[in-house]
């Protein structure tokens, strides 16, 4: 049972580091709808958007500069049925690190929201000072590069996640799961229409990606109620739906008693075991492997031959509250090691621990192992330890780690973690005082997207370019799905999902 | 031999009746594939006939341009088309295509010897030209030239002339003499242009752009 263990512990952390990546299947592009072309304009044959929208950002957020909004907002023309090409905007406080952003768009005649088709936005910060009016150069008007993804079916909608299994791609709120058949990222993606209303007992927190034997890779609803895959060819659901509400069954878990724990699932991710040559693996072949996060809690589920063993969570609630583990990345090639941010902590989890069977005589828990044995490691920025919420390892060449957190994207070269020291994190471009929402590297592609832009480098790194979200409809970001081939990245959020061609 | 030419009649008849027509590529530029059916999907080229139920699907930043019967469909990007009619008897040419996603132009050829039935079916709505170019992604429909009929799936419609807008709304296509208003009446005007009673330590800021 303990290699099982071990063996769970390493292919869970190993499928999570391939989370938020897309196979290399051939995918090329993705296929989403076209904006809006603009409103009717007064001058035949001339499309300008009806609605300009001004943000103001200063330290990572936004400065209220509107009636009751976060953003200005006013008419595109002006009352001669001139474009409006200057606006005055505040009192705003006095200080450095000012940035501009002004969206050109639509509102969306069904669900009203603003569906921006050009956008400007100033290049570096300013300074505003006291008792004056600073004046913005002349700032160039673009096409947004953003595109909403099926607009009939997301558009308004507050998605919690994007997640692709390599033959389709599903987004879902908290009620309803949204499922598109692509094998392969390169045309238009077409959501069946309306989505699959979850069954009502059922409130999703999160979409992640997760397995069922019988199926192969499927996303996995993280419920109030539990787990509960989804697979759109599956009817043995409620009312012939594709839900797997038996995934969970309580009766199999062995010593442990939910008239004592809450199931409601923060987090979770799976994956099918893969073909081996390894004589002492090849017994998992198929096998389901997963994990699963609740309130201070983690744990695991092994499904064999259909048979699901459900390990005894490991319970934290003393320590921390949410999902004990924020983020991680594995590094398999060469040195086997875990990166790991979490509650207590970042932390790195060494090739023994990863590789090494747990003796018999060891009488500590696989989750006490772990503390023991993991090197914690503390980031500072000028001095200050700072939280770290996300974790990516960075190409093998310049052996750094990518780290989110609530001040900024920031490298530290991973040499320096079993130094025992505090160790400086160096800002990723373009990311100083913006919480990291999402961040993920993989070969020389690295793209941080945080509450205001996303941000992304094609060289390992080297520069930094940046996309401002006001220029799309997402709203408030809350996930995203990097295609480093096709070099498409899909942003979900509050107000629907978008795609970008970067 | 008067059944064999009886047969023969009928098939002529038949044949003109319906003669099915292709559509063809003609232009082309990015990632832009076909399918037939339901079979697999593979690259187009310049000249490629697409028959009836073939679907055309066009990348990031891909278009394509289709010829049908003298009337012309620019493809935008990140569109997926299916032909769902094509056919040409006596007095109509009749065309019909099926956009489930993304954003289409169409030039229909106005024939003086026969009728145009020309229709783009989304997933809200159906826009019927006779002779004209318009625009539209499902919601919003633009005419440049001619007239359309764009209908919501209820079946409710209204006849947009050149340089008019309509929209699909919950009670169906909207007045286009309505569309030049409805954005227009919309969000506060911009701040003072000086610096005036603002509270300590604050400032303005003049945004301008192109």
């Amino acid at each position: 049972m303990k290699i099982v263990r071990a063996l769970t512990a390493i292919l869970t952390l190993a499928l999570l580091a391939g989370c938020y990546f897309i196979g290399d299947e051939g995918t090329a592009t993705v296929g989403i709808e076209l904006p809006e072309p603009g409103s009717e304009s007064t001058t035949p044959g001339e499309d300008i958007p009806a609605l300009t929208r001004i943000y103001v950002i200063n330290g990572g957020s936004l400065v209220p500069v509107g009636d009751g909004t976060p953003y200005l907002e006013l008419s595109s023309l002006n009352e001669a049925e001139e474009r409006i090409t200057e606006v005055s905007v505040g009192p705003v406080p006095a200080g450095s690190g000012y940035e501009i952003v002004v969206a050109f768009g639509n509102a969306d005649d069904g669900t009203g929201v603003f569906v921006p088709v050009e956008y400007a936005m100033t290049s570096e910060p300013f300074a505003v000072t006291a008792g004056q009016t600073t004046t913005t150069p002349e700032l160039e008007r673009l096409p947004s590069p953003f595109v909403p993804v099926d607009r009939a079916d997301t558009l308004g909608e507050d998605l919690l996640g994007v997640v692709f299994t390599g033959d389709g791609l599903f987004t879902a709120t908290t009620g309803t799961v949204y499922a598109a058949p692509v094998s392969a990222l390169n045309s238009a993606i077409d959501f069946a229409d309306g989505g699959s209303p979850l069954p009502s007992d059922y409130t999703a927190n999160s979409i992640t990606l997760g397995a069922v034997r019988s199926v192969g890779a499927t996303p996995w609803l993280n419920t109030d109620n539990g787990l509960l895959p989804y697979d759109p060819d599956y009817t043995g659901g409620p009312g012939g739906s594709g839900f797997f509400t038996e995934f969970d069954n309580r009766d199999e878990v062995p010593g442990y008693n939910p008239d004592e724990r809450d199931w409601n699932v923060l987090d979770s991710g799976a994956f099918v075991f893969p073909t081996t040559s390894d004589p002492e693996l090849t017994q998992y072949v198929g096998d389901v492997f997963g994990y699963f996060q609740f309130d201070g809690g983690l744990g695991g589920i092994w499904d064999d031959a259909g048979t699901r063993k459900w390990m005894n969570p490991a319970d934290m609630q003393d320590l921390v509250t949410g999902q004990p583990i924020l983020d991680l990345d594995v590094q398999l090639n060469g040195t086997v090691q875990a990166f790991i941010a979490s509650k207590l902590g970042a932390f790195l989890m060494p090739q023994t621990l990863l590789t090494e069977q747990q003796t018999d005589d060891d009488p500590r828990s696989a989750a006490q192992r772990v503390l023991d044995e993991s090197t914690f490691f503390e980031v500072t920025i000028d001095d200050v330890p700072v939280t770290i919420t996300h974790v990516s390892i960075g190409s093998e060449a310049d052996a750094s780690l990518y780290l989110g957190t609530p001040r900024g994207a920031l490298t530290i070269p991973t040499g320096e973690i079993e130094s025992g020291e505090p160790i400086e994190g160096t800002f990723v471009d373009e990311t100083e005082s913006q919480a990291v929402v999402e961040l993920t590297s993989t070969g020389d592609t690295v793209v941080v997207l945080t509450r205001h832009y996303v941000v992304y480098s094609t060289n390992g790194g080297l520069d930094y370019d940046r996309e401002p979200l006001y220029a799309s409809s997402v709203g408030e970001p809350s996930d995203m799905l990097v295609d480093p081939v096709s070099r498409v990245i899909l942003i979900s959020g509050s107000q629907g999902l978008v795609g970008i061609n970067y | 031999m008067k059944k064999s030419a009886m047969l023969l009649g009928i098939l002529l008849v038949l044949s003109a009746a319906v003669y099915a027509q292709t559509a063809t590529v003609t232009e082309f530029s990015g990632k832009v594939e076909y399918r037939l059916g339901g079979g697999s999907w593979q690259a187009v080229d310049s000249g490629l006939e697409l028959p009836l139920n073939a679907t055309i699907s066009t990348g990031f930043g891909a278009t394509a341009v289709l010829s049908v019967a003298g009337s012309r469909i620019d493809v935008g990007q990140l569109t997926r088309l299916t032909i769902e009619e094509l056919s040409e008897s006596g007095s109509t040419v009749s065309t019909g295509v099926f956009v489930p996603v993304g954003r289409v132009r169409a030039s229909v050829e106005e024939r003086t010897d026969r009728s145009t039935d020309f229709r783009v079916r989304t997933a809200q709505s159906t826009a019927a030209v006779r002779g004209t170019e318009f625009e539209t992604n499902g919601w919003e429909l633009s005419v440049s030239e001619g007239i359309v009929e764009f209908a919501n799936l209820a079946g409710q419609s209204r006849t947009v002339t050149a340089t008019q807008v309509s929209v699909i709304t919950d009670g169906g296509p909207s007045d286009p003499a309505d569309e030049l208003n409805n954005q227009a009446d919309i969000g506060d005007e911009g701040g003072p242009d000086e610096f005036q009673n603002g509270p300590e330590n604050t400032g303005y800021i003049t945004v301008r752009w192109q």
